[in-house]
């Protein structure tokens, strides 16, 4: 097992010449570059295009995904390397969409929606201390009579 | 069960002739992966599922600040993105640096990893201008709003690891330039090299999550 282990050990940590050359490095980069630009072009022309939110979300996801993986599949050399390392990371990242989609629950109430600002009004902060009335005093006589 | 196993026979013997440089052999795995790389790739796990919280944490609460500005009012998204491409660039230089220490070219290996400094002290830059025109400009301190509040922390805590990985690529030109051409370890280049990447991986899901989604 010990002979078999290093064999892996050594084909995984220093094989680099197997994983990749400078020339598709820089393919990458371009790549990259590319989708970064057009990224920051969908944001900047989404209302002359007339691209709808849900769209756009989409497409900026998945242009998002496409780096990710370009990165961890051949910058960080997963694509080349042991599977356990694929599977440590999808495990963190599984974790960390459990723990989004709990904290999305717990802390974001039903009756609070907060692109529609109603949460702006649940929370809304008590009155300046020289506007407010003191506090000894009866609102009812505070108020101005009528003639 | 136990990882690490001392070596025996071929492994370690194929290797004795330049320990330093294949140190990484000398210890054959039960993962079949180093144990150096499988502790960072451990650690990346566990990072995932910070960020995971924060980016969470931040989406809920963007929206919810009483006073000072909202997020669409103070981004500034064009600047956002060359920071973005600078941490691109970087990681670019970071592969080059690596396939240059595996190819035991000691100056290209050493320009490379001084390019991923020098990016990720730019991309520091970028992010001190952005806060402190938050700050001075737009009243946007850490304690303004939620909102605030939940954005310093998540890009605060990514440009934290940022600087962490800075201080590690200062430390590999350093050692490399003191020990010469001895000094060739592609493991740890290998190592901060992953921790390099995954914080541009962490950068682009922010770009994308918290500076484009503005207005979703």
């Amino acid at each position: 097992m010990s002979n078999h282990n290093a064999a892996a050990a050594h084909s995984h940590g220093h094989d680099e010449k197997a994983h990749g050359t400078v020339t598709l490095y820089m393919i990458f980069a371009v790549i990259l570059c590319v989708i970064t630009y057009f990224e920051w072009w969908i944001f900047k022309h989404r209302a002359s295009i007339g691209i709808s939110q849900r769209l756009m979300v989409i497409t900026l996801l998945t242009l998002s995904l496409v780096k990710f993986v370009m990165v961890c599949g051949w910058y960080m050399h997963l694509r080349y390397d042991h599977k356990s390392l694929a599977k440590l990371l999808i495990g963190g990242m599984f974790l960390a969409s459990g723990t989004f989609l709990a904290l999305g629950i717990i802390v974001h109430p039903k009756e609070c929606d907060a692109r529609k600002g109603e949460c702006f009004k649940i929370q809304e902060p008590a009155p300046a201390p020289d506007t407010a009335a003191p506090a000894d005093t009866n609102p009812a006589e505070a108020a101005p009579t009528a003639p | 069960m136990m990882l690490d196993t001392h070596h025996t026979g071929s492994a370690g013997a194929a290797h004795a002739e330049a320990p330093e440089a294949h140190e990484a052999h000398a210890h054959p795995t039960n993962t079949g992966v180093d144990n150096r790389k499988f502790a960072m790739w451990t650690l990346i796990a566990s990072e995932c599922f910070l960020f995971g919280t924060l980016i969470g944490n931040y989406l809920i609460h963007k929206n919810r600040g009483i006073d000072g500005p909202k997020p669409h009012e103070v981004y500034q998204i064009d600047i956002t993105t060359l920071s973005t491409f600078d941490l691109l660039m970087s990681s670019v230089a970071m592969v080059l640096a690596l396939y240059y220490c595996n190819a035991r070219r000691l100056r290209l290996f050493q320009f490379w990893t001084a390019v991923v400094a020098v990016g990720g002290l730019i991309f520091l830059g970028f992010q001190y201008f952005e806060f402190s025109h938050f700050v001075l400009k737009e009243d946007l301190g850490l304690s303004r709003n939620i909102f605030a509040s939940s954005f310093y922390l998540l890009t605060g805590c990514h440009g934290a690891h940022v600087t962490v990985g800075v201080i590690w690529m200062l430390a590999i030109l350093t050692t490399s330039l003191i020990k010469g051409e001895k000094w060739f370890n592609s493991t740890m280049v290998e190592v901060a090299g992953l921790y390099w990447h995954f914080v541009d991986v962490v950068w682009i899901i922010i770009f994308t999550v918290v500076y484009l989604f503005v207005y979703v």
